[in-house]
């Protein structure tokens, strides 16, 4: 079990009118990604960073693993918690090797472990071996990036805070690395608790979405039923609930596609890979002479999509 | 004109190679006391920059007291502590002191004040104790800036130690007063030659160590 748990907790900073996070209670179950989303001021970095305890809440208590994380010695906690931050932080003066490496050596990993974990790590974040001797400064935002996410997860920690991990991202790359993130994720099974102001990058990253709004907790839910019930106007402004297309980017392929009918001429259909969300496949229905999609798993055809499926969503019924 | 010089420059060499030992040990004692005063300095101003990067009353009472001390020659510094210490080399290593702290200290806080927050609170998260912080991340990113402030104490100290000769402390200075007393050009060079030699050595010695020392930047 390594969830985390936030128990009626309040932070009050000193003069502020009020409270930046206000009796908040929730809990992230073990292995899913947890999004914290809100506007900026929303109080979701100050939550986030209460877990590793780089903030204090005023009042209430967090648990990891059901552990009070304030009967745990600061720096210990923080070595076995990933921590991912918008700016990135590599230290400049230290190669990518020892960047990654920082953590496992703070617990005293011997030399030659540390060695394979490195390699280990470049090579699951997709960078080459021989970054390994480069600076910070001679890789590229999004490689930076990628060696951040390498370097918290290094001692292999259960849970990961991320703030705003791929804020300061081009689009392109930012698209990518969340990908990559999803795709480890399913490797890995960490706990994630992630921040973001971004709705989209909520919306395809979360298992659940927690839209925080002055310090409290609107509503929590998967990022479908939230689409479709949003608790408030504040919520159904904020994720533009009425946008169905943005809804068809939630949904994949491979979760409404009917099996192939013989009589269908396969040769000139626009063909899509499993994995695709409905919003390319709606793209592709646009273009002349499409009105069916094939999905492919490993270049065979295996299904097909026709605008009937899209209508059909399971969110857009609601 | 030209020809003079030359022909002042012969008499300086025949003048150094009649005294080559005196020569060599009043280099020796320039060197030793320029050392001194900035060794001195590093160990006094380095600890106090941290500080006063970190707390705003350091900051405020330290940097204007040594910006105040900056703005007295130190010939003047020289002769006001003469009634106190002497005519001694601890009286000159106590004027160069004060000329060799204020870049020290300066650059000392600039470097610790422009860390990016961004890094510190990375290695805050991850779990580094304050001395590890220090250690690993702070002092090793401070340190191309603190040695700009020695580049530029050593720089200002090397040339200013020749005012030791004042007080009877020996190095180049002796060779500037007694050409400065027979007003003779030909002595006087023994002096200051050798000290703008040493100063752009020690300044080009100390721009290498900084360079090697620079995180790399693109």
């Amino acid at each position: 079990m390594s969830t985390i748990q936030f128990v009626n907790v309040s932070k009050q900073y000193p003069g502020a009118s009020a409270p930046a996070v206000d009796n908040i209670t929730l809990q992230v179950p073990e292995g899913s990604i947890a999004v914290l989303l809100g506007p900026s001021g929303c109080g979701k970095t100050t939550l986030l960073k209460m877990v590793n305890r780089l903030h204090q809440p005023t009042s209430g208590q967090i648990f990891l693993d059901g552990v009070d994380i304030q009967s745990i010695p600061v720096n210990q906690l923080r070595r076995n918690i990933g921590y991912v931050i918008q700016q990135v932080g590599l230290f400049p003066h230290l190669t990518i090797a020892k960047n990654i490496a920082v953590v496992p050596e703070l617990l005293g990993w011997d030399r030659q472990r540390i060695r394979n974990r490195v390699d280990e790590l470049l090579d699951l974040v997709h960078l080459p071996l021989d970054f390994r001797n480069r600076y910070p400064a001679q890789l590229s935002g999004g490689q930076q990036q990628r060696v951040g996410l390498a370097r918290a997860l290094a001692a292999d920690p259960k849970v990961m805070l991320m703030d705003e991990p791929f804020g300061a991202i081009d689009a392109i790359t930012r698209e990518s690395l969340q990908d990559q993130l999803l795709e480890l994720q399913r490797r890995l099974r960490k706990t994630i608790l992630f921040v973001t102001h971004d709705v989209e990058e909520a919306l395809k990253l979360a298992d659940e979405i927690i839209v925080l709004d002055k310090g409290r907790l609107v509503q929590k839910d998967t990022p479908c039923n939230l689409l479709a019930n949003p608790a408030s106007d504040f919520v159904r402004q904020l994720l533009n609930t009425d946008d169905r297309i943005r809804q068809l980017s939630l949904v994949r392929v491979e979760m409404v596609m009917k099996p192939l009918h013989p009589a269908i001429q396969l040769s000139p259909l626009p063909q899509v890979p499993v994995g695709t969300d409905l919003k390319r496949v709606l793209s592709l229905m646009l273009s002349p002479a499409a009105d069916t999609v094939l999905v492919t798993h490993e270049g065979k055809p295996i299904g097909c999509i026709t605008f009937e499926e899209l209508r059909k969503v399971g969110c857009l019924s609601n | 004109m030209v020809e003079a010089l030359i022909q002042t420059l012969t008499q300086s060499y025949l003048y150094y190679l009649n005294r080559q030992s005196e020569f060599w040990g009043a280099v020796v004692d320039h060197l030793i006391l320029a050392g001194i005063a900035i060794g001195i300095a590093v160990l006094v101003c380095v600890p106090l920059g941290i500080w006063t990067a970190r707390s705003r009353f350091a900051s405020l009472t330290l940097m204007n007291l040594v910006n105040g001390l900056r703005v007295i020659p130190s010939l003047a510094v020289l002769f006001l502590i003469i009634p106190y210490l002497g005519l001694t080399s601890t009286s000159a290593i106590v004027a160069l002191t004060i000329l060799a702290m204020p870049p020290v200290l300066i650059n000392t806080d600039a470097a610790f004040r422009t860390l990016e927050p961004a890094i510190l609170e990375a290695a805050r998260g991850m779990g580094m104790s304050a001395f590890q912080r220090m250690i690993r991340v702070e002092f090793p990113l401070a340190v191309p800036v603190i040695l700009t402030g020695i580049r530029i104490s050593a720089v200002d100290v090397i040339a200013s130690a020749t005012l030791a000769a004042f007080v009877g402390s020996g190095g180049l200075g002796i060779y500037i007063t007694r050409g400065f007393a027979l007003y003779d050009y030909s002595i006087l060079f023994v002096g200051a030659i050798p000290v703008a030699l040493i100063t752009l050595a020690v300044e080009g010695l100390l721009s290498l160590l900084q360079k090697t020392l620079q995180p790399l930047k693109i």
